[in-house]
């Protein structure tokens, strides 16, 4: 804990001088009375505020959390003597505090206490304010010793970075990839191989298992017949969250919209056994490639909260989505579809033989009314040229579909799944 | 952030009292002068969050009462009131910037100051008494001031180096 002279203190000794020698200027005994008191109150303060050694941690706080749901920590002070009054600024951002046990809540990130003997354990209780990244720490104490003549103060060391992930929306309809990878999954692979699921019957070959000889059938018939079954296998389904909006308008609720659906989407995927893997475009294309396991998807997640709005530079962006999204992979693409390049990227993707689908996000219903006959008309010549976007991917085979803010993530899913069995059918 | 406002403007108000307390038609427009240049020294300081600003105001009282003195008139406040307003004004100020600074419960913080200067008031009184009884002027008023200067000094400079502010 460190100790540094406070304004009073100052004061106090600078106007106790002063006196002094002004008594002695003019002769009187008065200014030399005035600053004797200053002094006196000075040395007191000084006397009686030396800083003990002290140590302040945090303890307990969660890596991961979710919008909404309070969590509780630990804050544990040690001090060699005791201090007097002490406030903990917990430094708390994208948390609000809600209760503190063993304390009092000062304000919106601190608290007091009335004072510290050796040792002190305060259970501080927080709740994640929307989305993103949270942090505790790193946490100051500050005490003020007697007449408050210094200002002790002791900083913790570590910042605890906290994950906060959207509330969890279950879905009850997911789109399967087409094209299955080699790991073993939940997916029925369109190949043949060992697996639970019957596809066909065929006639013996050399070097087949006898136990899939289908012993019915080959009794009926004057030769071996065998049968052929799927296997189960996992799928790579690579997210693209496109959050190119102008930041600080009402357009920015799209990004937060995106990230939601993309974060319940990494779950309900990686509770299905396939490997996820994400794209994000804003600012910077930053992408992981697809995975599986705990560890893999608190990656995604974590890239998934760390998106904001901001200009995408394209050129890069087609590059990289192309090279991160390669086949097997099917391509979930969340987008506000504000630009041209976003259709020129996923035209891009679809002509290199990835399954791409994508979920347009419903810009109308965000922005506020026009004001006038220009800006209506404005507003239904770009309303036309994202339906000619639309239109254009449509036509090429892409599935697409809007996703109006009234609707909840099932019905887009259900709507793109429905149009790809058709399509599966078709083709 | 309302808190510290309040307290810098409760320290700004009782500056201004203090500065006028002493009517300037008894002759006394030079120790106003001095009182309201300490009361703007101190409301610059605690607009741009200068610490300075108080130190100057304590010194402008110290040195307003000195120069009061000097003069035929009656000094106005009494010195135990002196005392408990520059005090109070000193601490106010402090407040504000402390609670500018980092949380803190103004309610305490102010009943501090108020206890503070209630004591330092005390004080001044008691040696005013003291002084009194001496009945002592010129030349011994001088050595005790130099001796108690002297003393001061030394203990300030003993107390600050064991602290281990002076690094």
């Amino acid at each position: 804990m460190t100790g540094q002279p406070s304004p009073r203190l100052r004061a106090y000794v600078t106007a106790g001088v002063v006196g002094l020698i002004a008594a002695l200027a003019v002769g009187e005994p008065s200014p030399a009375l005035i600053g004797a008191v200053l002094l006196t109150l000075a040395i007191v303060g000084i006397v009686g505020g030396a800083a003990p050694s002290s140590e302040l941690s945090v303890l307990d706080v969660p890596t991961t959390a979710v919008e909404g749901r309070p969590f509780d920590f630990l804050v544990w002070i040690a001090v060699e003597g005791s201090i007097g009054r002490a406030y903990v600024d917990l430094g708390l951002v994208g948390l609000d505090l809600v209760d503190v046990v063993g304390a009092r809540k000062v304000g919106r990130s601190a608290f007091s206490l009335m004072s510290i003997g050796a040792l002190a354990e305060v259970t501080v209780k927080v709740e994640p304010v929307g989305w993103g990244r949270a942090s505790v720490g790193p946490l100051e104490l500050h005490a003020e010793s007697p007449l408050g003549m210094l200002d002790l103060r002791l900083q913790g060391s570590t910042r605890h970075d906290i994950v906060t992930l959207p509330e969890e929306t279950t879905l009850r309809k997911l789109m399967s990839p087409i094209e299955t990878n080699l790991h073993v999954g939940d997916l029925i692979s369109t190949h043949r191989g060992p697996g639970s699921e019957f596809a066909e019957l065929r006639p013996f070959r050399h070097g087949d298992d006898p136990r899939s000889v289908n012993w019915r059938v080959s009794s009926r018939h004057e030769a071996l017949w065998v049968n052929e079954r799927h296997p189960e296998k996992n799928g790579d389904v690579m997210l693209v969250v496109d959050s190119q909006v102008e930041a600080g308008t009402e357009l920015q609720s799209l990004v937060d919209r995106s990230v939601r659906l993309a974060a319940s989407l990494a779950r309900a995927y990686s509770k299905r056994h396939n490997r996820i893997g994400i794209v994000t475009l804003d600012g910077l294309c930053r992408w992981v490639y697809p995975g599986m396991g705990e560890h893999h998807r608190r990656r995604v997640l974590e890239q998934l909260m760390s998106v904001m709005p901001g200009e995408v530079i394209w050129e890069a962006a087609e590059r990289a989505v192309v090279r991160a999204a390669r086949r097997p992979s099917m391509v979930l693409v969340i987008t506000p579809l504000m630009d041209p390049s976003m259709a020129g990227l996923i035209h891009a993707l679809k002509r290199a033989g990835v399954d791409v689908s994508v979920i347009a996000l419903d810009v109308e219903s965000v922005l506020p009314l026009a004001a006038g006959q220009a800006r209506l008309l404005g507003r239904r010549i770009w309303a036309m040229e994202r339906e000619r976007l639309c239109d254009r991917l449509s036509g090429e085979g892409i599935p697409i579909v809007s996703w109006r803010s009234i609707d909840p993530p099932d019905v887009p899913l259900a709507q793109l799944e429905t149009w790809r069995g058709r399509w599966r059918r078709l083709g | 952030m309302a808190s510290a406002r309040l307290s810098a403007l409760a320290s700004v108000a009782i500056g201004v009292w203090l500065a006028v307390a002493l009517p300037v038609s008894q002759g006394a427009g030079i120790v106003t002068l001095i009182g309201l240049s300490g009361v703007a020294l101190l409301a610059l300081g605690l607009t741009f969050g200068l610490h300075g600003g108080v130190t100057a105001a304590a010194v402008a009282f110290v040195t307003r009462s000195a120069v009061a003195t000097t003069m035929s008139v009656e000094v106005q406040p009494p010195l135990w009131a002196q005392v408990l307003l520059i005090v109070l004004m000193v601490e106010l100020a402090s407040a504000s910037f402390a609670l500018r600074s980092r949380p803190g419960d103004p309610m305490l913080i102010v009943a501090r100051g108020l206890t503070t200067a209630l004591v330092a008031a005390v004080l001044a009184q008691v040696l005013v008494l003291l002084v009194e009884g001496v009945e002592a002027r010129g030349t011994l008023v001088s050595l005790a001031g130099v001796t108690a200067g002297v003393l001061a000094a030394g203990w300030v400079t003993r107390v600050w180096h064991r602290s281990g502010l002076s690094g």
